[in-house]
Formats: C-alpha cells, sequence, structure tokens
C-alpha cells in the first residue's frame, strides 16, 4: 500500500479551460459534497429549532453522496490516490514492472466494462422511485456507468496517452496536500 | 469462494487498486457461479448511497479545516500547559493532543498528520531521540478511531446494524487506557535513553486554556449532539465541519477561502478514494452471505472453541494477522458479515464485537507489511519504513496490552454505553 509521493513536476502551463477539463470529475464532487453538507445542516437547523425538517434533503444526499464517491474516486485515480498494495511490484526489476503495469490496466479496464454495461442496463431497468423525489433511482445507479466510462478514458489519457493533468490545487498556487493520496485511515 | 478470495490476492499483489481488486474478486465469483451481473452495480451503488456512510467525508473535512484554521496548533498548546513539564513532556503532550485530536477526528492517519506533525517538529527541535519521537507519534495515531468519532466504527455499524453512538461510546475508555499506557511506555524509554533532551518551554495552562476553549469544545459540540438525541452521526460530522468553519474563520480568523477550497476538494479526492473500496467491499460482502460463510464460520468456531475467551481470543488473533496485510476499512467491511456476524450471533455483545474489531484491525495500521500509518510516518519524518517499524517495536506493547484487557474484561467497552443508555 502506498501513499503517493508528493510529485516534484512542474505543473505544465495551461488556462482556466485546461483546469476545468483536467479537473472535471472532482470539481462536480467538490459541488456536490458542499451541496449534501448545505442541505443537512439547514436540515438540522429546521428541525432542531423550528421543528420543521424537510422531506427530501436526507434522500436526495444519498443521491448525490453516490455521484461525488465515484467521482472524487476518478480524481484519487488522476493523482495516484487509490490505494494500491505496491509490496511486491516496487522490488520487481523494471521489465516485470512494465509487464504487470499491462496486465493490471487490462485486469482494470476488464472490471470497468462489466461495471459499465451492466450499471448502464441496471439503470436503464430501473422504474423503481424515490421515496422523497421526483425522480427514480435510475439516477443514482447510473453514477456506477458514468464511473466506469469516466474512469476508462482518464485511463487512457494518463497510460496511453502520457498526458499530465494540470490539477487545480497546483493551478491556484495552493500546497500540495490533497495529493497526498490513500489518507483514508 | 476459495477462488474468488485467491483472485483478490493475486489481483492486490500485481498492483490492481485494492478496490478494484476487491471488485474483480467479486466478478469471477458472479462469472462462475453464473449469478447474474446486474447486483454489482446495484450493491455498488446501493452501498455509495448508504447515508450512515455519508458522515465519512465530514469527519475527514473536519480534520483538514481544524488543521488550516489553527484549531490543531491550539489543542496542542493546550496539552503542552497540561502535562509538558515532567520529563519527557512533550511525548506525553504528544498522546494527549492526540486523545483530544481524536475526539474530532475519526482517522489514524488525519491524526498523525496533523498532531503528529506538530509533535515530532517540538521533539526534533528539543533534541529527543528521533526513534522515540516517531515511535510515539505514529503509534498515537492508533487512538485515532478508538475514541470517538470513527470511521471505522461507522462502517462496522452500518453493515452490523450496531448502533454507531453506541458502538462511539464503547471506544471511549478503551481509547484513553491506551493514551495513558502508551505513555507510561514513552515514560520508561524516555528514562532509559532520551533525558538529554532539553525541556518543554513553559506555558501557562489558564492561557492555554483560554486561548484554546472553542477548539477544545469541538469534541464537546461533536460529541455532544449526537448523544443527546440532536443529530444522527451523519448530521453531527456535519455540525462539526460547520463548527470548525466558525471557529477557524470567524473566531480565529485565520481560514481562508483558499483553504477551504482545497480543504473540501482533498476531501472529495481522499473520501472518493476510500469509498470506492467500501462501495466494491459491498457486492464482495452479498457473495459471502450468499454463501452462507458467516453460518458455517460461526458454527465451525462455537465448536472449535466452547469456551467464549478462547473463542475470542482465537478471533483476535485472526484479525491481527488480517489487519498486518489488509486496508482497515476493506478488512471490516469483508470480515464483519462473516466474524462479526458469527461472533454476536454466539451471543457477544455487538458494541464489544465491534470495538475489538476495530481496534485489533487498527493495530495493523502500525504493523509491517502494510500499515498506512508508518507510510505517512515515514513520510513525515523523513525516515525509511525500516527506521519506522524498528522505532514503533516498543509501542506495540501498550497496544498489545490494552487489547488483552478489553477482550478479557469486556465491561472496559460495554460498560459506559450501557450506563449512559440504561437512563
Amino acid at each position: 500500500m502506498s501513499v503517493s509521493p508528493v510529485s516534484s513536476e512542474v505543473a505544465p502551463p495551461g488556462g482556466l479551460g485546461r483546469v476545468l477539463f483536467d479537473n472535471a470529475e472532482e470539481l462536480v464532487g467538490f459541488v456536490l459534497l458542499s451541496a449534501i453538507g448545505i442541505m443537512m445542516m439547514a436540515q438540522v437547523v429546521l428541525r432542531t429549532l423550528f421543528g420543521a425538517p424537510l422531506s427530501w434533503p436526507e434522500e436526495l444526499s444519498q443521491f448525490l453522496f453516490a455521484w461525488c464517491s465515484t467521482l472524487g474516486a476518478v480524481g484519487a485515480y488522476k493523482r495516484r490516490g487509490l490505494v494500491i498494495l505496491d509490496l511486491v511490484t516496487r522490488r520487481l526489476p523494471g521489465g516485470w514492472q512494465a509487464a504487470l503495469q499491462y496486465l493490471c490496466a487490462l485486469l482494470i479496464a476488464a472490471v470497468l466494462v462489466v461495471v459499465g454495461w451492466k450499471g448502464y442496463q441496471l439503470a436503464a431497468r430501473t422504474s423503481f422511485s424515490a421515496a422523497t423525489l421526483p425522480v427514480t433511482w435510475a439516477w443514482a445507479y447510473a453514477a456506477a456507468p458514468a464511473f466506469a466510462v469516466l474512469m476508462l478514458l482518464r485511463m487512457i489519457q494518463m497510460q496511453g496517452l502520457k498526458y499530465r493533468y494540470l490539477f487545480v490545487e497546483r493551478w491556484l498556487g495552493l500546497s500540495q496536500s490533497a495529493e497526498g493520496g490513500g489518507a483514508t485511515q | 469462494m476459495t477462488l474468488s478470495v485467491i483472485f483478490l490476492v493475486v489481483a492486490m499483489l500485481v498492483g490492481v487498486p485494492v478496490a478494484l481488486a476487491i471488485a474483480l474478486s467479486a466478478l469471477g465469483y458472479f462469472l462462475l457461479t453464473g449469478a447474474n451481473l446486474l447486483v454489482l452495480p446495484q450493491q455498488f451503488i446501493g452501498q455509495l448511497s448508504n447515508m450512515p456512510l455519508v458522515a465519512i467525508p465530514f469527519f475527514i473535512l473536519a480534520g483538514e479545516l481544524m488543521n488550516c484554521g489553527g484549531v490543531t496548533r491550539r489543542i496542542f498548546a493546550f496539552a503542552l500547559a497540561c502535562v509538558g513539564r515532567v520529563p519527557g513532556g512533550l511525548g506525553h503532550t504528544n498522546v494527549v493532543a492526540g486523545m483530544i485530536f481524536a475526539g474530532m477526528s475519526g482517522s489514524a492517519v488525519a491524526d498523525l498528520a496533523s498532531v503528529g506533525k506538530i509533535g515530532l517538529r517540538a521533539m526534533r527541535e528539543s533534541r529527543y531521540q528521533d526513534n522515540l519521537s516517531v515511535g510515539v507519534i505514529v503509534s498515537t495515531s492508533t487512538i485515532g478511531p478508538i475514541i470517538p468519532p470513527s470511521i471505522n466504527m461507522v462502517i462496522f455499524g452500518s453493515i452490523a446494524n450496531v448502533p454507531i453512538g453506541l458502538l462511539f461510546l464503547g471506544g471511549v475508555v478503551p481509547g484513553i487506557l491506551t493514551g495513558l499506557l502508551l505513555m507510561a511506555m514513552f515514560a520508561l524509554l524516555f528514562k532509559r535513553g532520551g533525558s538529554q533532551a532539553a525541556p518543554a518551554p513553559k506555558v501557562a495552562f489558564w492561557r492555554a486554556l483560554r486561548d484554546g476553549i472553542w477548539s477544545l469544545l469541538t469534541p464537546v459540540v461533536l460529541l455532544g449532539a449526537m448523544f443527546f438525541g440532536v443529530a444522527t452521526p451523519t448530521e453531527a460530522a456535519i455540525i462539526a465541519t460547520v463548527y470548525t468553519l466558525i471557529v477557524g474563520g470567524l473566531v480565529y480568523r485565520e481560514l481562508t477561502w483558499k483553504n477551504i477550497f482545497e480543504s473540501v476538494m482533498s476531501t472529495v479526492i481522499l473520501s472518493g478514494a476510500i469509498m470506492l473500496i467500501i462501495g466494491f467491499a459491498a457486492p464482495l460482502g452479498y457473495v459471502i452471505s450468499r454463501e452462507q460463510v458467516a453460518a458455517d464460520f460461526g458454527a465451525f468456531l462455537i465448536a472449535s472453541f466452547q469456551h467464549p475467551v478462547a473463542l475470542m481470543a482465537a478471533s483476535t488473533v485472526l484479525l491481527l494477522i488480517v489487519g498486518t496485510f489488509m486496508e482497515v476499512a476493506a478488512a471490516i467491511i469483508l470480515l464483519t458479515p462473516v466474524l462479526g456476524v458469527a461472533l454476536i450471533g454466539a451471543g457477544f455483545d455487538p458494541v464489544y464485537v465491534g470495538v475489538v474489531m476495530v481496534y485489533a484491525l487498527g493495530i495493523g495500521l502500525v504493523t509491517p507489511p502494510v500499515g498506512m500509518c508508518l507510510y505517512v510516518g515515514s513520510q513525515i519524518s523523513g525516515m525509511t519504513l525500516e527506521r519506522v517499524v524498528q522505532a514503533i517495536l516498543p509501542f506495540l506493547l501498550p497496544l498489545a496490552i490494552t487489547l488483552a484487557l478489553i477482550i478479557f474484561f469486556p465491561p472496559l467497552i460495554t460498560w459506559l454505553p450501557h450506563a449512559l443508555y440504561a437512563n
């Protein structure tokens, strides 16, 4: 398992458009997490101070959280922040490492294809309505195929095309703590 | 089933991210048994839209904001004023500050990256032996997921259907006990080899208290909201976040818009990484329950260990072994439906089972080969992993003693939640 090292690479040049494109998933995740926080806080205030809670914030938070988590995971992947066991691979010679990287990419792609395809089918078939929202659960399940497609695209971009991302935290000149991945425990 | 476990281990070893390795192993099982593959995304999203788990990002966010907003620093200063003057004071300060911080953060890494970092810098300035300093900061971080709130307990409670508030209360005494024993070990080691260290700077108690009062109230606000029934754990996490925003931004005026943006951004990413593991563990958990592993395993356990203490001890050995090579959140998700449910079925108090599981697996955070806190410790200290492991070794003893104590004296865990909830 590794905590990814803070990369010392110089940030590639680019403007706002590139930042929005490179960080699209996590920026949407940012908006969703903020929305959950604001909604739930409002709910606590309405319930405890006014005794008049709304019916929908919990369920809407659940929907948004599914999206926020999967989008955040794509952001973590781009920053090499997904938890990885590199105990064995780290000690192998370079040729082996490269071969294993291809194997890994294949295995990951395989699971993503299934999640994407089956997730799409699931969302397309779901007609189960949300209790307090005027939508069906398909809107939550759609996060699964969206995650799979975005991950696959970012994988091709990062590993196939060797694309280097311009991360928003670096673009804004903030400290790089947002990149220390895997700090989950 | 055995095949999916082999698949899981192999996939992780060749370098597939843990979350996707878990998904692969569930997928392998579905394909082999011809099960409906729709279950995979359905369980995945079902888990990610689980309300109690929404607490996780907000516990992370509150911790990030406390670091930027000056809350962590004031807590350290307060702890220094309390215990800084005894010999080896900075080590004790670090443990006390870690315990208070654990009352606001749900994770060991958060503890280590905040209080631990400050503590290490202070100890280096005062010429403490590096071994001693790194050992104490890394071992203290294990208190993070024991003293409430705790991300790991949220995960256990949401799977085993145990009230999270009760689990949180169950962690209080074991957490404090751990802190005291770690301080005892530090005192012992300091006496033997660290006494050339400079004494800690003198800090006036009342000034530190006055300066840090708003910070020190954070755990009170967080836990109070939960235990007095005002809020669910998820809401309490959000209340703590808002409270930290107010204290850091309006009272101390140290929190900037940039800090806030950065904290939320890094929370989205960190919680995305952990939620991916938790999400994909759901289909695998489904496989485990479908195979009736828990029932079989429970029957096997009860048949092999007639005495409850022997049963618990054997389970703990298993937890310790799994904890050394598996990421804690993933281990809890995979073991709760098997071991946790079996132990509860054998008649153990669910709160007791939960706290023991979280504690035993938590020790895995500081043991090689896979110990997240060792990596973070090496990152913030600049020491090699091997040296961090050496430094932590003596501090494993207090952790092991606490674990043995809570196993053999269950009231250490269960007394507080039952006393408070009986009324």
